[in-house]
């Protein structure tokens, strides 16, 4: 299916829109014909991807492109069969480890070590000297920051082992959750969200080439909702064409259904503080979670949507606790528990607050 | 064999000989209680069998094919037997019980089964057959010997075989009913519920008319009587051997046997008698020990197994009833947090439940929500459950940590509930609905169908999902369209909000929780196996993305 984000999506570093600094020093980076580990971090919907797979059309020149799926199977010491989807070309492959669970360290060590182990007939079969050296793989790791601590320590083992036939590209959003270890063995590559006016003027773009008449304000309105995330501006670009078109300027944007729940289920928490009211939450929540939208994500817009009617005098009282729980959140392994005591913690706050002020009013 | 050598024994106490066979008999034959009196059982109860047996045996009011039945279920040591009898002796009945046959004839039997090359089913049915056998003509016929017009038929030892084909042992309760002479009695020790629940479905209750009288534990009052009644018996009895027992020991006793009289007089006897002397020493040692150290003391030596329900623990952790006084004055800039000392102690619960950490953390988190009483002690409590997972989490070789997590919870929890005034919880305690592997799987399913897409989760499900689902783009396939379908809407679904609550009873087995996990875990690999049929397919032909 072609939706608007994979039709526009740059293929060559000289195409990139942003960032084009960056983009030139990675064609430089890449120009010797080899490439060091990297570690690619950066917002969701910020560009990492497209930045990658430029690069390692540079690298490689369009093979890189011909994608296909396959499956791998893994067996564990204890017998158990793995299975992993991955997504590759001759000349990489691309593999998401958190899709199996804890059991990411047994799919990092064999996975790399098998590609490692096999040469990479498709580049070596070609006499050029210049093209020799480039007789590695690049496997590309995402979410490197859902690893479990094991396949971390696995990772920075198999990295060192196998740096003569092949390459890792690391991506994640943050690097917090990344072990020392591995953030030294990589180049580390920050790829910034893009300005508000950045994603107007890709937005203009996209919308002259599909010969749409897109009235500036909502081109605005787009880029504000998508706070920084140019797939999310140009998925809900699409999304109001589908809606309505022409276009008017006072459309609404459409929001996904998890934010618009998140937001009713703030001010659910505004409206009233009960024992009571912290069940209904919790239902929600796991509602939330049994439809996959990762806790972090929860955690962030119930914050920030809390936040938008909180009053300043306890904004950072509110913003320290939710950084407790959070921080807990990610060590800890049920994520409702520490929802739901922020959640609560909030309660309490917010209701402390309005007794106070209601006693000053007094 | 132990039953007749027990019986015998009775009848021998009955002829009130005690001093002929005093040394060879345990305290437990030779001071059984002799009259209605002398029952530690409660007195309902004992009125509740005498009425049973007055309507059903005296007036001989059934009608043929209508053989009464009576069930008496109870834990063990809770006086079901015995109560039985010393009833039974005062209105004159005589009791037949079946024993179970472990005599030659079932090992000649099974001897001849190996001869005959294999036919392994011959005891089996043999053992069934003297069953039915016994329980027919021991209704039907007078004994030789004793003029037995007034009897019935006990049944203590429900043949093993039974428990594997319930079905067979209703057939035969059936068949009772309808042919049998006299009323039936089955004692059944409640170990676990599943027991009777297997045997005694209540629709076969309902059929059969069966009769139900369940025995509680012995009330720590009563079970003190009739210790302290058997003291005074013994002290009388034994002379020399004997010596008289602390106060403490008896209270110890007392608290370690939960009721169970048996184990009561047994704890007693090895107390007393000279066999005992390092123990009685032992507790002498420590006059000031506390309650709670002669219980630990008396513990070791074979007190009662005492594993709690999930039921009752969750609700001895979340009622968490308190002393009346407060031990520990605190200075009054912490007055707030002076507490009296709880009556439990929340690991020796959770200890005793048999449960995992994660699933008693999940239910106590799951039915807390009931017992907050404000937002505030909310707020507190789902602080500990927060700070139990962190902990919980955090690795440590030496694995002291794990049993602080469950510790920190419960005692963080107990702390901080307050009760809601005014307001009653009714006791009904209900299973976590959020189904972990569920979701696992459903983010499987996603992140397969949607590979081409993006390859995080995080990713695809915060905005590409929602976003395509409303763009329906034209060349998405009928698989792309049912994950779309199940996990886009969140604020159309309803989530089965239905919740499962746990009976008073019922035992948890994590396996059974597994098990169903697995099944579904296996529907999902059924799932993977034809989507992976198609990914075959994709292989062939590659996919390009210019």
């Amino acid at each position: 299916m072609a939706l608007y984000v994979d039709k526009y999506r740059p293929k060559d570093l000289e195409k990139l829109d942003y960032h084009k600094k960056q983009a030139s020093w990675l064609k430089g980076l890449v120009n010797g014909g080899d490439l060091p580990h990297l570690l690619v971090y950066g917002p969701s919907g910020a560009g990492k991807k497209t930045r990658i797979m430029a690069t390692l059309k540079e690298l490689f020149g369009s093979g890189v492109e011909r994608l296909r799926i396959e499956q791998q199977v893994f067996t564990t010491q204890s017998k158990k069969k793995i299975e992993i989807r991955t997504l590759s070309s001759n000349y990489h492959i691309e593999v998401n480890p958190s899709d199996v669970g804890i059991q990411d360290r047994v799919v990092i060590q064999e996975l790399l070590k098998n590609i490692a182990q096999t040469q990479n007939v498709a580049v070596t079969a070609v006499q050029d000297d210049k093209e020799r050296k480039k007789a590695f793989k690049v496997v590309i790791l995402t979410e490197v920051d859902r690893l479990s601590r094991d396949a971390q320590h696995a990772l920075r083992r198999t990295m060192e082992k196998y740096m003569q036939s092949c390459r890792l590209i690391l991506v994640c959003n943050s690097t917090t959750k990344v072990i020392p270890a591995i953030r030294s063995r990589c180049l580390g590559i920050r790829v910034p969200a893009p300005s508000s006016s950045e994603i107007v003027g890709i937005l203009n773009y996209i919308a002259k080439k599909e010969s749409l008449n897109l009235p500036q304000e909502l081109a605005q309105k787009i880029a504000q909702s998508s706070t920084g995330n140019l797939r999310k501006a140009i998925l809900m670009l699409e999304a109001c064409r589908v809606k309505q078109y022409p276009f008017s300027a006072d459309q609404d944007v459409i929001l996904p259904d998890w934010e618009i729940y998140i937001r009713d289920t703030a001010n659910e928490i505004i409206k009233e503080q009960t024992p009571q009211k912290l069940f209904d939450v919790r239902q929600r929540l796991y509602e939330l979670l049994s439809h996959l939208v990762p806790p972090q994500l929860i955690f962030e817009e119930l914050l920030q949507r809390l936040l938008e009617k909180t009053d300043d005098s306890i904004k950072g009282r509110i913003i320290a606790e939710a950084a407790l729980y959070e921080h807990r959140m990610h060590l800890g392994s049920k994520p409702i528990f520490h929802l739901e005591g922020f959640v609560a913690k909030y309660m309490a706050v917010y209701c402390e607050y309005q007794e106070e002020a209601a006693a000053m009013f007094d | 064999m132990a039953k007749i050598s027990l019986g015998m024994k009775r009848k021998a106490t009955e002829s009130s000989n005690l001093e002929r066979n005093s040394e060879a008999q345990s305290w437990i034959d030779r001071f059984a209680p002799q009259s209605k009196e002398k029952l530690a059982v409660h007195k309902k109860k004992i009125e509740e069998v005498e009425s049973w047996f007055a309507r059903n045996l005296i007036s001989k009011k059934f009608e043929k094919g209508k053989a009464p039945i009576l069930l008496l279920v109870g834990p063990t040591g809770s006086g079901k037997t015995t109560s039985l009898r010393v009833v039974a002796q005062d209105l004159d009945i005589h009791i037949k019980e079946w024993l179970h046959p472990i005599t030659q004839e079932s090992n000649t039997a099974q001897g001849s089964a190996w001869r005959e090359g294999g036919q392994q089913d011959y005891p089996k049915e043999s053992v069934v057959e003297h069953f039915m056998d016994f329980i027919f003509q021991g209704s039907r016929y007078n004994s030789l010997f004793d003029n037995d017009s007034q009897r019935i038929i006990l049944l203590e030892e429900i043949p093993s075989i039974f428990l594997r084909k319930p079905e067979e042992f209703h057939e035969a309760l059936r068949r009772y009913q309808a042919f049998g002479r006299c009323p039936l009695v089955i004692i059944l020790c409640e170990t676990s519920s599943s027991r009777e629940f297997k045997l005694f479905p209540p629709e076969i209750k309902r059929e059969l008319q069966i009769h139900t009288i369940s025995f509680n534990p012995i009330a720590n009052t009563l079970l003190h009587k009739a210790i302290r009644d058997i003291i005074i018996e013994a002290s009388k009895v034994c002379g020399k051997n004997f010596t008289h027992p602390m106060d403490s020991v008896v209270e110890s006793v007392v608290q370690s046997c939960q009721g169970d009289l048996r184990l009561a007089v047994n704890l007693l006897e090895m107390n007393c008698m000279g066999t005992a002397k390092k123990l009685a020493n032992f507790e002498k040692k420590k006059p000031k020990a506390t309650k709670k150290d002669s219980k630990a003391a008396t513990t070791g030596i074979g007190a009662k197994d005492s594993s709690l329900y999930l039921f009752h623990s969750l609700g001895k952790i979340l009622y968490s009833k308190r002393e009346d006084k407060i031990i520990h004055e605190l200075p009054q800039h912490l007055k707030l947090y002076e507490r009296p000392p709880t009556k439990e102690v929340p690991e020796e619960v959770f200890e005793r439940t048999c449960v995992s950490q994660d699933l008693f953390t999940r239910m106590l988190e799951n039915n807390a929500v009931n017992f907050y009483g404000s937002v505030k002690s909310a707020s507190n409590c789902a602080e500990f459950f927060s700070l139990g997972d962190h902990v919980n989490a955090t690795w440590d070789p030496s694995g002291v940590l794990d049993s602080l997590a469950i510790s920190v919870t419960m005692r963080g929890l107990m702390f901080h509930l307050e009760k809601a005034k005014g307001k009653t919880h009714f006791g009904t305690f209900k299973k976590p609905t959020y189904d972990r592997r569920k979701t696992d799987d459903l983010a499987l399913q996603v992140r397969h169908e949607f590979l081409m897409h993006g390859t995080s989760t995080e990713m695809l499900v915060s905005d590409i999902l929602p976003y395509t689902f409303i763009i329906r783009p034209p060349d998405l396939s009928q698989g792309q369209w049912d994950v779309l379908n199940q996990c886009v809407l969140v604020r159309k679904s309803q989530m089965n909000t239905r919740q499962i609550e746990i009976s008073e009873k019922d035992v948890f087995d994590e396996d059974d929780e597994v098990r169903v996990g697995e099944t579904d875990f296996e529907a999902g690999e059924k799932v993977l196996e034809t989507v992976s049929g198609a990914a075959e397919e994709f292989e062939i032909e590659e996919i390009d993305f210019n």
